[in-house]
């Protein structure tokens, strides 16, 4: 298969990476690390994050990312989509771990005021986010996950298509119409909330 | 907004009147503003504010509104000598006397330092535990188990939850990948609950209809078009010693050959998607049979059936196939390492050995693993045989690109010249010029990451540079006159692969373009001897992700678009026989030692034959082989 090549000159590090080259995993996890925190913030929500916090997610896509480095090559996709593959996986993974439990674990209580925001404020916070989780339940899988790689993750249409394995066409078309639906949503919305006053 | 009929409590009904191509344009820029961070129109056209839009800017600034933690610990790398040295024995204690890759071996240290002595523990994580990425890096072979057993419960569950909304289709495709995710998972470690959920499912699925009409959908743009009817079935593999051992049966079983039909199958959907011609279209729906539902969806799924288009089986044995002597009148290239031409039987084969990938001769009658070439070996290795079959050159991807020769029998293993020598920052996969075997074509990747196609001597120097106006090309070969240059192009930087070219290597002609694969990639093709029949590989990505890729011939003239290998599986790198009668891929389905390992496997290039190279040598095919010209 041919060799992967993106616009970005990510390749070039990963074949130095994969050589073990120290600078260049650095080189390499320093690019991908703000594209796999704004995912993992994402795709996990405040309230989950008691037991999957998203930085440790994120913490776990970039060493995974590292360890299958040598068949990136096989995956025949921009490095960009190949780091998204694994992350989506990961994330499936922390979402099924949270199903599953059946107890809420808590990090050891701080004995000092640690100045983070209290969950009060965490839900204020989050409210933009959760309204827009509300508008999303509303789009299809892949309409929710092109939304949130172009929008979010903030990936060009090009590596977004090959993230998902489609084109960038056919993303173009579906981001339309998900912002179609949404727009169709809020202004139901609207009209509710008109007839309501 | 143009929509007509408002669906208010699924607005996800793919019943989607036709949309303008100004709006999604519109949508588009709006979302780039987004992704700029940048202020965007505040107010639609009629003058109200756009809560969308501030909506999903409020979305993206949540997720960037926190720093980012701090990157993981990346620790100092010792040298490749040392960490296998120090590997070795600890690996060996818990029982893994497999040695690790270099990455892996760096993240093992990783995992170490941050668990101290957790690391026994981790052994026992489960998918979805906390320690799980870390068992990954440390344990590649437990975590690949749980893994692919999480992989087949997920496809499972996912083809229960479509067969209970009436999607027989996407049903199937889930089951297909679960039935797939099952062939990686030994039998003794195959939890009875799932398999029993498989069975039912079988069962089911099989009472249901074959497809599920789905509403067409009007908004499929032809760039969305998508060669459907490779999801073929295997052709039967009597040679292939695995016979039924593990689950390689499940998955192949359902193969169910229709020659006849197959062909006009192949053709009407060829004509269609050669046309340029919107997915929309009654002739390739049918065409495409039960995964017709597919075809009809803006985003590629996995079709798991399909009509076959294997031709009618020729009954020529391998054995009578492989000539015993080189048949090719070329001479010795001058002036590189050069021993007794190979025989036509034999290949070179790019093989990972204990964490050390090197060229190796493999003998396509006995499938025996023969000569190690290689020892200067820091990277993945592209080899090609010399006209004459008596000199191998390479090319190496390591920190330092650049091309190498060796004899056949392992001798004389010098640098040609680094990629730098031709103004290259790297140089992609070579192709020898079979009538002058002074010259070589590679694909030569500049500063600027564009992709440009030289013709160089044996001692570096360029002979001429074909600028292509493409974003990218790959996988140079040149036909058996020499005249004619063939590559893996498409517009897109940074694609891989893409659709099939052709031109003149004396530079005389423009591109010609062969195969329009739609949403799939053709990449890895090289001529047969017959100078028209081109054979290549096809590879389908899944919308989630999974990734097919298969043996695929097709005419210079872009006719008879044939499948070779069955598609079930990542097949790749096929090369063919001088003769032409086989080809030589590199394959991850499951093999004798019941692994989805990559080897080398060898078909007919009628699709019958298929049998399995190397078996009960050690390591993996880790780049391509090298059969026939190039």
């Amino acid at each position: 298969m041919a060799y992967v090549k993106t616009n970005n000159g990510m390749e070039i590090l990963v074949a130095r990476a994969v050589g073990g080259d120290a600078a260049a995993i650095e080189s390499l996890l320093t690019d991908i690390h703000p594209f796999v925190v704004r995912y993992c913030r994402s795709r996990l929500p405040v309230a989950m994050r008691s037991i999957a916090s998203a930085e440790d997610v994120a913490q776990e896509v970039c060493i995974a990312v590292l360890t299958a480095l040598p068949s990136f090559r096989e995956s025949g996709k921009p490095f960009l989509a190949f780091v998204y593959g694994i992350a989506a996986h990961k994330v499936a993974d922390a979402h099924r771990a949270v199903r599953r439990s059946r107890f809420l674990l808590f990090g050891e209580v701080p004995d000092t005021p640690t100045g983070e925001p209290g969950p009060e404020q965490s839900v204020m916070a989050g409210s933009t986010t959760a309204i827009i989780g509300e508008l999303l339940d509303h789009l299809t899988a892949t309409e929710r996950e092109i939304l949130r790689l172009r929008i979010v993750v903030g990936l060009s249409a090009d590596v977004t298509a090959a993230a998902i394995g489609s084109t960038a066409g056919a993303v173009r078309v579906a981001q339309h119409r998900a912002l179609g639906k949404l727009r169709v949503l809020l202004a139901k919305d609207a009209e509710l909330r008109e007839q309501l006053v | 907004m143009k929509f007509r009929r408002i669906h208010a409590s699924r607005p996800d009904d793919p019943d989607i009147l036709p949309v303008d191509l100004a709006d999604i344009f519109a949508d588009d820029q709006l979302i780039e503003s987004l992704r700029a961070a940048g202020s965007a129109p505040d107010y639609q056209a009629d003058g109200r504010p756009d809560i969308l839009f501030d909506l999903l800017a409020g979305w993206r600034a949540d997720a960037l509104a926190e720093p980012l933690p701090p990157l993981p610990l990346v620790p100092t790398v010792p040298p490749r000598s040392a960490r296998a040295a120090r590997s070795g024995p600890v690996h060996s204690g818990l029982g893994h006397r497999r040695s690790l890759r270099p990455v892996v071996a760096i993240v093992g240290a990783i995992a170490c330092m941050l668990l101290g002595s957790a690391v026994v523990s981790a052994r026992e994580a489960q998918p979805g535990d906390a320690l799980f990425g870390l068992t990954t890096a440390v344990w590649p072979s437990e975590a690949a188990l749980a893994s692919a057993i999480v992989d087949v419960r997920v496809a499972t569950e996912s083809a229960e939850s479509a067969l209970g909304s009436g999607d027989a289709g996407a049903a199937q495709a889930s089951l297909g990948r679960a039935l797939e995710a099952l062939n990686s998972v030994d039998e003794a470690d195959r939890p009875a609950s799932l398999d029993a959920r498989l069975a039912e499912l079988r069962v089911q699925l099989d009472l249901q209809p074959s497809s599920v009409a789905e509403p067409a959908d009007a908004t499929a743009i032809p760039s969305v078009t998508r060669v459907q009817e490779y999801a073929a079935a295997a052709p039967p593999s009597p040679q292939n010693p695995s016979g039924g051992a593990v689950a390689g049966s499940v998955a192949t079983g359902e193969s169910a050959p229709t020659n006849t039909q197959t062909s006009t199958a192949v053709a009407a959907a060829q004509s269609t998607t050669e046309a340029g011609a919107p997915s929309v279209n009654p002739t390739s729906a049918a065409a495409t049979g039960s995964s017709a539902a597919a075809g009809s969806s803006a985003l590629p799924s996995t079709g798991t059936s399909g009509p076959v288009s294997a031709s009618a089986p020729v009954t020529t044995s391998p054995a009578e196939s492989t000539g015993e002597v080189a048949s090719t009148q070329a001479g010795p290239a001058p002036g590189l390492p050069h021993a007794t031409p190979l025989p036509n039987k034999v290949m070179l084969g790019t093989r990972t050995v204990d964490g050390q990938e090197a060229i190796y001769l493999i003998d396509s009658t006995t499938g025996l693993i023969g000569t190690k070439l290689t020892t200067h070996t820091t990277g993945t290795l592209f080899p090609i045989l010399s006209p004459d079959r008596g000199s191998v050159v390479y090319a190496e991807e390591s920190a330092v690109s650049q091309l190498r020769s060796v004899a056949v029998d392992g001798t004389g293993d010098r640098q040609l010249f680094a990629a730098s020598a031709v103004g290259c920052q790297r140089i992609l996969r070579p192709a020898w010029n079979p009538i002058d075997g002074s010259e070589l074509a590679v694909v030569c990747v500049g500063a600027d990451d564009m992709t440009e196609l030289k013709l160089v001597g044996l001692d570096g120097t360029v002979r001429s540079t074909l600028h292509l106006g493409m974003g990218s090309i790959d996988d140079i070969s040149f036909s058996p006159d020499g005249k004619t240059l063939l590559y893996s192009g498409s517009s897109n930087q940074g694609a891989v692969g893409g659709a099939l070219f052709h031109q003149p290597a004396d530079g005389s002609g423009s591109p010609q373009q062969i195969t329009t694969p739609g949403t799939a990639n053709d990449a890895d093709a090289s001529f047969a001897p017959d100078g028209k029949t081109i054979v290549f590989s096809r590879t389908n990505t899944a919308s989630d992700g999974a990734t097919t890729s298969q043996i695929v011939t097709v005419q210079t003239n872009g006719l008879d678009l044939t499948a070779v290998t069955d598609g079930t599986s990542i097949d790749r790198d096929p090369t063919v026989s001088p003769d032409g009668t086989q080809i030589a891929f590199r394959s991850d389905r499951n093999n004798s030692a019941g692994t989805a390992d990559a080897l080398i496997w060898v078909i007919g290039i009628d699709g019958t034959g298929l049998r399995q190279l190397g078996i009960g040598s050690p390591g993996i095919e880790s780049g391509p082989p090298a059969w026939g010209p190039r």
